[in-house]
C-alpha cells in the first residue's frame, strides 16, 4: 500500500498565533480522514474570518488541544525556529512472528506535515510607542498576509484529500475517527 | 427516474448525491435553508464551546447520506428540483447578490452537479463500495469548500443581520448550463472537485465563483429606516419646563398635535406625526379621543378646550390662520401666571376658560366691536405693554370665571350697548349692572387704546360709550319716573 505525503506550504507564525491556526489547519485534515458518521460543527478562527469545520468528537479535540499546547510550549523554549507538526494515519497490522508471538506494526498510509516557522513578529517596545500608527499598520498587513496563508493550505488540503482516494484503507468501524492518527511535534 | 443504465442501488446512491450536493450548498447560501435558522438547537461556533458527544447536539431530523449528518431537507428545498426528470439531468445552482434598491443582480457563484454516462460501463472495477466512499470524502471536501468561498462570508454578514439590507443572496435553480457572459468568464475562477466513478457514469462537481468580493460590501446602512424612539424627558420638554413655550408645532390646521402621554398607552405621537411633548396629569387622560388625541388635538382649527386638571390649566390648540401657540394658563389659585403672547388671528374659534364657554366669531373685523379681540391683546410686546396686558387678561379671567354663563358672539358683542349683560338675578340691582358695564368698557376702551384707532371707526370707544352710558341711565331714569 502507497503513503501518500502532502507537505503543507510553511505558516510564519507569531507565537500568539499557534494555536488557533494550526487548530484550523489540523482539525480541517481529520474533517477529510475522519470518515465514520460525523455531526459538522462550524467553528469561526479567533484571528481571521475563516470559518473551519470540526467533526464533533470531544476526544479528537482534547487529543489536538494537548499536542498543540506541547508545540507551544517548545517553541516558546526554541524561538526563531523553523519547525514541523506531522498529522500520521496508519493501519495497525499484527505480523506474526515465529518465536514471540504477534508483532503490532503500524502501516502508514498518509502523512501530513504542517511546516512552521515560528518567531515574533512584534517589534521592541521603543519604536513600538513612537511608530505606534505603523506598527498597527504592519500588523494588520502581515494578518492579512497570513490569512491568505491559511486560506491557499485549506484549499491544498481539499485538494489533496480530493485527489488522493486509492491509499486510503477501508473504513471497518462505525468510530468518527475511522483510522488511527498519531500527532507528531518536535521534542 | 429515468436514467442510465445503472443498478437501482447505484441510482439511489446518485439520486442522493444530487440531494445532497444542494443542500450542502444551500445551507451556506440560503438563509431559508440554513441550519443556522431552522435547527432546534444552535451549533456552537467557538473552539472552546465543544459540546461533547455530536449525536447530543441536535435532536431533530438528520440526513445521514455519506456520513455527513445534516439537518433534514427543509421544506424550502423539498420541490426545489421536482422538475429533474433524472439524474442525467445536471443540477445548476447559480448563488446571485441582488440589490434590492435597483433590483440588479450579480452572479456571484455557480455550481454545477452534473452525471455523465459511460459509453463503456465498467467492467464492476467500481464497487458500490468504492463509489459511496468517494461520494463520503467528495462531500467532505464540498462542506469545506462553501465555507472557504468569498460568498459564504457574506452569507453570514447577511444571515446575522435582522435588519432588511439593500444587498441579499439569491439563489436559481436551474436544469442547464447557461454559459456565462464574457465578463462573467472573466471575472470568474473555476474548481472541480475529483469525480465519482460509478459503474456506469461520473458524477462531477464544480463551482464558478468571483474571487473578490470587495466591491459588494453590505456595511451600507439598512434598507428599513430605524425605528423612532421618543425621549419624554429631553431637555426643555414640558415635564421638565411645564411653562416652556411650544414652538415647533405646524401651523394652517392641516397637521393635528398629539400629546403623548406615558409609554404604557398603545398610542403613540409618531402616527399624529407630533414630538412627545409631556405626560399628562391623570385626569387630563380622560380626554381622550379614539384616536388617542386630546379633544382639543384635531385636524379642525382654532379648538380650545379646558382641560381640568389640579392646575387647571388651560390648552389652547391649534391653530389659527397666521399662528398659533399653545400656551397653558393658569387660572387657578396662581393668578400671577397669565396669558403671554398668545396669538390668535382673525379666524373663528372659541376658547373655553373654566367652565365657561366663550365663542367668538372672529372672522370678521373685530378689532373695533369686539372688547376681547385676542389679536389685541398682543399687539404690543414692550414689558409695560405685557404686564398691563397681563393684568387686563387675568382680571378679564377671573370675570369671567365668576360671573354667569356668556353667550355672546361677535353680533352680540356689537349689542353691548343694547343689552350688555344677562338678566341679572334677583340680588343684583341695575347700579351694580351698570358699573359692571362700565368695567367692561374700561377694559374694553384700555385693550382698544393700545391698539390704536381703528380706521373704520375713527372714535370707537367714544360712541360705544356714549351709547352704553346713555341708554342705561336713560332706562334708569324711566323706572324711577312714575
Amino acid at each position: 500500500m502507497n503513503c501518500e505525503t502532502c507537505q503543507l506550504k510553511e505558516l510564519e507564525l507569531d507565537p500568539t498565533e499557534i494555536r488557533d491556526v494550526l487548530r484550523c489547519v489540523v482539525h480541517t485534515i481529520f474533517f477529510h480522514r475522519a470518515l465514520g458518521l460525523v455531526r459538522p460543527k462550524d467553528v469561526d478562527c479567533e484571528l481571521f474570518e475563516i470559518t473551519y469545520v470540526q467533526c464533533g468528537d470531544a476526544e479528537l479535540e482534547k487529543k489536538i488541544d494537548e499536542k498543540l499546547e506541547q508545540f507551544v510550549a517548545w517553541s516558546e523554549k526554541h524561538p526563531n525556529r523553523k519547525s514541523q507538526v506531522c498529522l500520521s494515519f496508519y493501519e495497525v497490522k499484527s505480523k506474526q512472528s515465529s518465536w514471540f508471538g504477534s508483532k503490532v506494526e503500524r502501516h502508514y498510509w498518509e502523512h501530513w506535515i504542517v511546516n512552521v516557522n515560528v518567531h515574533p513578529i512584534n517589534p521592541p517596545r521603543s519604536s513600538f510607542l513612537n511608530n505606534r500608527e505603523k506598527v498597527l499598520e504592519e500588523t494588520s498587513t502581515r494578518r492579512s498576509a497570513l490569512e491568505t496563508s491559511v486560506r491557499e493550505i485549506l484549499f491544498q488540503i481539499i485538494k489533496f484529500a480530493n485527489e488522493k482516494q486509492e491509499h486510503i484503507p477501508p473504513v471497518t468501524n462505525t468510530e468518527v475517527v475511522s483510522f488511527p492518527y498519531e500527532i507528531s511535534t518536535p521534542r | 427516474m429515468a436514467s442510465s443504465s445503472e443498478t437501482p442501488a447505484t441510482e439511489q446512491v446518485i439520486t442522493a448525491i444530487f440531494a445532497k450536493s444542494l443542500l450542502v450548498i444551500l445551507q451556506s447560501r440560503s438563509p431559508f435553508v440554513s441550519s443556522r435558522n431552522y435547527s432546534l438547537d444552535q451549533i456552537p461556533l467557538s473552539p472552546s464551546s465543544s459540546s461533547g458527544s455530536p449525536s447530543t447536539r441536535s435532536s431533530g431530523p438528520r440526513d445521514n447520506w455519506f456520513n455527513l449528518a445534516l439537518h433534514d431537507y427543509p421544506a424550502a428545498l423539498e420541490n426545489s428540483d421536482f422538475w429533474r426528470q433524472s439524474n442525467l439531468e445536471p443540477l445548476v445552482i447559480d448563488i446571485l447578490l441582488v440589490n434590492r434598491v435597483s433590483g440588479t443582480e450579480k452572479l456571484l457563484e455557480r455550481w454545477v452537479v452534473q452525471y455523465e454516462t459511460r459509453k463503456q460501463p465498467s467492467t464492476g472495477r467500481k464497487s458500490k463500495r468504492t463509489y459511496y466512499m468517494g461520494a463520503t470524502l467528495l462531500f467532505r471536501s464540498l462542506y469545506m469548500l462553501v465555507r472557504l468561498l468569498p460568498a459564504y462570508n457574506l452569507f453570514r454578514e447577511i444571515n446575522s443581520s435582522g435588519r432588511i439590507r439593500p444587498l441579499g443572496l439569491l439563489h436559481r435553480i436551474q436544469p442547464f448550463v447557461s454559459p456565462l457572459s464574457r465578463l462573467e468568464e472573466a471575472e470568474m475562477r473555476h474548481l472541480s472537485l475529483a469525480p465519482i466513478e460509478t459503474p456506469s457514469g461520473r458524477l462531477s462537481h464544480w463551482v464558478s465563483y468571483l474571487p473578490v468580493l470587495d466591491d459588494f460590501s453590505i456595511g451600507s446602512e439598512p434598507l428599513t429606516p430605524l425605528s423612532t424612539e421618543f425621549i419624554p424627558d429631553y431637555v426643555g420638554s414640558p415635564t421638565t419646563d411645564p411653562l416652556k413655550r411650544f414652538q415647533a408645532l405646524p401651523l394652517g390646521g392641516s397637521t393635528p398635535i398629539c400629546v403623548q402621554p406615558s409609554r404604557r398607552h398603545s398610542w403613540s405621537a409618531d402616527r399624529l406625526g407630533a414630538p412627545n411633548l409631556s405626560p399628562l396629569p391623570e385626569a387630563q387622560k380622560r380626554n381622550k379621543g379614539p384616536e388617542g388625541c386630546y379633544p382639543f388635538l384635531t385636524p379642525s382649527p382654532q379648538k380650545a378646550s379646558l382641560l381640568r386638571g389640579d392646575s387647571e390649566l388651560v390648552r389652547f390648540g391649534e391653530l389659527f390662520t397666521g399662528t398659533s401657540l399653545p400656551k397653558e394658563i393658569s387660572i387657578g389659585g396662581d393668578n400671577t401666571r397669565y396669558l403671554e403672547g398668545v396669538k390668535f388671528s382673525l379666524a373663528s374659534g372659541s376658547w373655553v376658560c373654566g367652565s365657561k364657554v366663550l365663542s367668538l366669531d372672529l372672522n370678521e373685523d373685530t378689532d373695533a366691536n369686539y372688547p376681547f379681540a385676542p389679536d389685541a391683546i398682543n399687539r404690543t410686546h414692550n414689558s409695560e405693554g405685557e404686564r398691563s396686558q397681563g393684568a387686563i387678561v387675568g382680571e378679564l379671567m377671573r370675570m369671567l370665571k365668576t360671573a354667569p354663563k356668556l353667550q355672546i358672539g361677535f353680533e352680540k358683542s356689537n349689542s353691548l350697548d343694547q343689552n350688555p349683560n344677562p338678566a341679572p338675578s334677583g340680588s343684583r340691582t341695575a347700579a351694580d349692572a351698570l358699573q359692571e358695564l362700565r368695567n367692561y368698557m374700561h377694559m374694553r376702551d384700555s385693550i382698544l387704546s393700545q391698539s390704536g384707532p381703528h380706521p373704520s371707526e375713527p372714535y370707537p370707544e367714544k360712541e360705544a360709550k356714549h351709547k352704553e352710558e346713555t341708554n342705561p341711565e336713560k332706562e334708569m331714569e324711566e323706572r324711577k319716573m312714575p
